[in-house]
């Protein structure tokens, strides 16, 4: 069984002594850890042996964390075509599984098999090692069974690391100094955000999102409020965009000089040797989704320009409603949630990560709470069922703890 | 302080001790003694070390002098002194003498500087501290004035003037003189792409920038002026090559009442006075070489001549042999040459001939393949052998020169040009590879004798351009293989493989201008509409007349020795037509492309049913390096389709907000440590074990260049 779910197995697996002794980790291919396969599932990295860890991996490592091995991953983080990371946590082989989080992949992994799954906010677990296409969304996303595994996963990977440009020093003293204190009591007053109209505007249905509210609005001390985030509607569309940007300029480093698969055919110049290479290194939905992002790039940059201004006005609406109330909740799906690869294309991506992208725009801390999973339920059904909660940057520990909450509201255990 | 009593900063010397002098210029480096201060201070002329010490300076000058930093630009007066024994500076020319400063003024200060421009060291025994080649050459243009600083490019471009100056002299000696000539001017189709010019003024017109003033300069011979020469900006819109830039700048000159020995005369000690000025002095005279013999011997028109390992013809070897592959070859009409390495066997291992040179390199030079021969024992030793016969292998011995050690190399493929054009990149690749090219030579070679048109699919073409005069008039426009047989008077000046320039004894006669038009296929109307206004110029007593140009960015690189014409360009573009330091080309304003009707243009010209999906597709596959196979085309095509979708649903709603480009203000990080050092994973060759391809301590690629 365990050879279904990982790709590779760490024969040498053994626990060391510290705060996470007793947690296996099972790692996507997407995360470099030393000696390991990190093909991050692309032929744009085959036969691909990470030279050292990612920094998060040497952290989990002096925590005393036993790393268990690789999951499958769909290609370079893009969807969740093959993924195993949820199997790996619902069949008991490991305690917590990484998975990078650029779209909300790793909330949606976790949604689909009955787990918890958390993107911690952008700036605070160090990005150094992790491969994906999209580095201004990329987090190193954590699901476990356990919301305080979660928490632990955090904490030991969190802080400043001199490999990292875009780690935020004030805010992670902030997040961290959060772990350390109590945080939010069961009996606190809370107030939770309804986004206004969220789903209207994307032609969504919100009718066992609006039965999951009511039950949260029963318990005592909860408040629920409408907040308005401007342009929500659009943040799939700026997401699609400054995201195959990002992938066409970040995927030029696989060009098949310094690792890869190189074309076996015969080519007169390096420019065929480039264009050989990577077109048979990468699937179809990758190849499109760089296709898209070199439009952008070449035929209509103002697009990508327009896209960030957005970007910047949803930052700051998110911020703005996260005056108001503690944190805010959305289905991790409520549409269409694409299920094979027959279907994979771009647009079929966007539409089952339609609302779990919000968090990864904005940088904030998003946290999926698992609905009822049965062995017959559909992964669209599942994703359906679970709800995201998101806080405010660099309250990961405050959210984490509210999370533990209202999941404990939703399952009938208060 | 004022600047007239200023002395240079690199002619100073001991014949200076005692005097107060007055410098000004830029600080190269610094070194902080605790209470002394030394700092190197350069100007156009060199360097010298200024001492700032609490003993000899004023409080304020010495308080001021610890706030220097690199590339402040400053004004001082001081005493020249002679270095005490031991600290002198062999690495500066004025390394025996210092200047103890008492006052001093700061003029401007400079910012942290992207990379060093210092390049002299400080002390005797120290490393340099940089080498240009560790910058990005991107960096080194963006920042090109910072670039430019540092002395060993100033050098570049003075010897340039001095080059420029040379040939200016020596043709105004010989009668030549400059005329400009436009720089607007009309577009021809012929030859490379031209950069164009939107008219405003006449709406919907182009000028087109010139590739070369070929027809303006003959025109100025038929004006009576006889001898012109320009140094002039010429333009090429031509795909990436390494050494090549959008503009380049000719030395172009027209005579008239001459013939090719005028030219090879001038154009000889023209090149020789302007090697010169670079120290190197030309073998005379220049040896001639006609395009056959240089096709035959060396596979190349731009044969290199400072290494021989000249081509043997082996076809007739093979008449009758039993080997099929080139039996096969033979029997297509195909051509059988090679080459002699000597005494290349140690270097040469069978490995290395079969997998990388014939399995490998020769491919990628265009042949199907490649045999080889190692010579011992007086016998041929190879892994197909066996299959000639002992005849064979002796005529081959005999014919080839070969002697124990030597390596024969052989290129059989039914086309000629295939086994000249093959044959010819393994010759100088094999020679670079051992190390066969002598340093420091030169070997200059006029190439004479070019065919005048080229065999094409539909006719002829000319092999140099149309106004080039045939070797003789009597021929037939009609008849293809005639017109084959003709010779051109034109004619290349090579230097060690490369074209410095090339020129020919232009056609003056309008009938046989004529009778060429019609040879490549221009009825007497289309040439009219094309060359209409120097075509009649002919008809005006035109005289006889020929000339050159040479490609100036490449001689004076070759003449200073540097690895790329970007070095003797002082604003050059990258290889990608950009230019890092001013960002062009960009994009322009809506209203400027309206005012020049371009925008109309467009629209009235754009064909209806034509595929600009299909256009978008090809063009994002190439400028994103990233093939597809027909069958995902429809797949990316609806993804496109998609994307402009998108464009268009954020045009126009966008806040006027800072783009975020992140959800974090990026921190510049900086290394630890003082020093460039190697990864330790480059140390331990880990850094290779990832490589799909390696070859010593390289990555191992395609080649870089067609």
């Amino acid at each position: 069984m365990e050879s279904e779910i990982f790709t590779y197995i760490n024969a040498s697996a053994r626990p060391g002594t510290g705060p996470m002794e007793d947690t296996r980790v099972a790692v996507e291919s997407g995360i470099s850890v030393e000696n390991w396969p990190t093909d991050a599932q692309s032929r744009a990295l085959e036969n691909y042996v990470a030279l050292e860890d990612a920094t998060l991996i040497t952290r989990l490592r002096d925590a005393g964390a036993a790393l268990k091995g690789r999951t499958a991953m769909g290609e370079l983080g893009l969807g969740l075509d093959g993924d195993t990371c949820g199997d790996a946590l619902t069949k008991g082989l490991s305690d917590v599984a990484l998975k990078i989080d650029t779209t909300g992949e790793a909330r949606m992994a976790a949604a689909i098999s009955g787990c918890f799954g958390f993107k911690p906010t952008y700036g605070l677990i160090p990005r150094a090692g992790l491969i994906s296409l999209i580095p201004s969304m990329e987090c190193c996303g954590i699901l476990s069974n356990s919301l305080e595994a979660i928490s632990t996963t955090t904490r030991t990977m969190g802080g400043v690391d001199e490999r990292d440009p875009s780690m935020d020093p004030d805010g992670i003293d902030q997040a961290m100094a959060g772990f350390d204190q109590s945080g939010p009591s069961q009996d606190d007053p809370l107030i939770v955000g309804v986004i206004r109209d969220w789903h209207t505007a994307m032609g969504l249905e919100d009718k066992e999102f609006k039965a999951a509210v009511k039950k949260i609005n029963t318990a005592a001390g909860i408040e629920i409020k409408t907040v308005d985030i401007k342009d929500f509607s659009l943040a799939r569309t700026v997401h699609n965009i400054i995201g195959t940007v990002e992938a066409s300029s970040s995927a030029g480093r696989f060009d098949s000089v310094r690792y890869g698969h190189r074309t076996g055919a015969s080519v007169k110049n390096w420019n065929e040797m480039y264009i050989h290479s990577r077109g048979e290194s990468f699937g179809p939905l990758v190849k499109a989704y760089l296709f898209q992002g070199g439009y952008f790039q070449y035929r209509d940059y103002n697009a990508f320009l327009d896209a960030c201004r957005i970007r910047a006005r949803l930052m700051a609406s998110l911020e703005k409603a996260l005056e108001s109330v503690d944190l805010i909740v959305l289905p991790v799906a409520a549409g269409a949630v694409v299920e094979s690869e027959a279907s994979n294309t771009v647009s079929g991506f966007y539409d089952t990560f339609s609302l779990t992208l919000l968090a990864n725009l904005t940088g904030n801390p998003s946290v999926s709470i698992p609905g009822a999973v049965s062995p017959g339920t559909t992964n669209g059904d599942a994703a359906r069922k679970a709800l995201q909660l998101i806080g405010p940057r660099f309250d990961d520990a405050g959210l984490l703890a509210r999370a533990s909450r209202i999941s404990d509201i939703l399952t009938g255990e208060v | 302080m004022q600047y007239n009593d200023r002395s240079n900063c690199g002619r100073l010397g001991p014949a200076d001790i005692g005097k107060t002098v007055h410098l000004a210029g830029w600080v190269d480096a610094l070194r902080d003694h605790g209470e002394v201060l030394f700092v190197h201070l350069r100007d156009k002329s060199g360097i010298a070390q200024l001492v700032f010490s609490p003993e000899f300076a004023p409080e304020d000058v010495y308080r001021q002098s610890t706030t220097l930093r690199n590339e402040y630009c400053i004004n001082a007066v001081g005493r020249v002194v002679k270095r005490d024994k031991g600290t002198e500076n062999p690495n500066i020319e004025t390394g025996d003498i210092e200047v103890v400063i008492t006052e001093m003024t700061i003029l401007s200060r400079s910012k942290t500087l992207p990379f060093p421009v210092s390049e002299k060291a400080m002390v005797d025994n120290e490393e340099e501290t940089i080498s240009r080649e560790t910058v990005s050459e991107d960096l080194r243009l963006q920042y090109r004035y910072l670039d430019l600083r540092r002395p060993g490019m100033q050098q570049f471009l003075i010897k340039r003037h001095k080059i420029n100056s040379c040939v200016r002299a020596f043709l105004e000696q010989n009668e030549f003189i400059e005329v400009e000539t436009p720089v607007l001017t009309r577009s021809t189709p012929e030859g490379a792409r031209d950069y164009l010019v939107p008219s405003r003024v006449n709406p919907k017109h182009f000028y087109a920038l010139p590739q070369s003033p070929q027809l303006f300069k003959q025109l100025l011979m038929v004006a009576g002026f006889e001898r012109y020469y320009q140094i002039t900006r010429c333009f090429r819109d031509e795909d990436l090559r390494a050494n090549r830039q959008p503009e380049f700048t000719q030395l172009d000159l027209e005579a008239s009442f001459i013939d090719e020995s005028f030219i090879f005369g001038l154009i000889e000690e023209l090149l020789c006075r302007m090697f010169e000025v670079g120290g190197t002095t030309l073998p005379r005279p220049f040896p001639h070489m006609t395009w056959q013999e240089a096709m035959d011997k060396t596979g190349s028109d731009r044969p290199d001549l400072r290494f021989e390992m000249y081509f043997v013809e082996a076809t007739d070897i093979f008449t009758h042999t039993q080997y099929s592959i080139f039996k096969q070859i033979l029997q297509r009409g195909g051509v059988i040459k090679g080459i002699n390495v000597k005494q290349a066997s140690d270097s040469l291992s069978k490995n290395v001939l079969q997998n990388e040179y014939a399995k490998q390199i020769v491919p990628s030079f265009g042949a199907k393949g490649m045999t080889w021969m190692r010579v011992t024992g007086d016998r041929l030793d190879s892994n197909i052998v066996q299959f000639f016969s002992d005849r064979e292998q002796r005529v081959i011995i005999d014919r080839f020169n070969a002697v124990d050690g030597d390596v024969i190399l052989i290129i059989a493929d039914p086309s000629l040009e295939v086994v000249n054009s093959a044959l010819g990149r393994l010759r100088l690749h094999v020679a670079d590879r051992l190390d066969m090219i002598p340093k420091d030579l030169f070997k200059p070679v006029w190439v004479t004798d070019f065919p005048l048109f080229e065999y094409t699919e539909n006719g002829v073409t000319s092999s140099h351009h149309p106004f080039t005069a045939p070797d003789r008039t009597d021929f037939d426009p009609a008849d293809t293989e005639d017109l084959l047989s003709l010779l051109s008077r034109s004619y290349d000046i090579v230097v060690n493989g490369e074209e410095l320039g090339g020129g020919s004894i232009r056609i003056h006669d309008p009938a046989t201008q004529q009778k060429v038009f019609s040879a490549l296929g221009l009825s007497p109307e289309e040439a009219k509409e094309k060359f209409g206004f120097f075509l009649q110029a002919l008809d005006f007593g035109p005289p006889p007349h020929g000339g050159l140009a040479l490609g100036m960015d490449r001689v004076v690189a070759m003449i200073l020795k540097t690895p790329s014409i970007r070095e003797v360009t002082a604003f050059p573009k990258n290889r990608s037509a950009f230019c890092p330091l001013t960002e062009a080309p960009s994009q322009v304003a809506q209203e400027q492309l309206e005012e020049l009707g371009l925008l109309d243009l467009v629209k009235s010209e754009a064909l209806p049913g034509s595929n600009r999906e299909q256009e978008d597709i090809d063009y994002l596959s190439w400028v994103s390096r990233l093939g597809f196979e027909e069958e995902e085309r429809p797949m990316i095509e609806s993804a496109l389709k998609n994307a402009a979708q998108m464009a268009q649903a954020v045009s126009g709603i966008a806040p006027d907000f800072e783009p975020a480009i992140s959800v974090v203000q990026g921190q510049n990080c900086f290394r630890q440590g003082t020093s460039a050092a190697r990864s330790s994973f480059v140390k331990t060759g880990d850094l290779f074990k990832n490589a799909p391809s390696v070859k010593g301590d390289y990555f191992k690629v395609a080649s870089i260049l067609d």
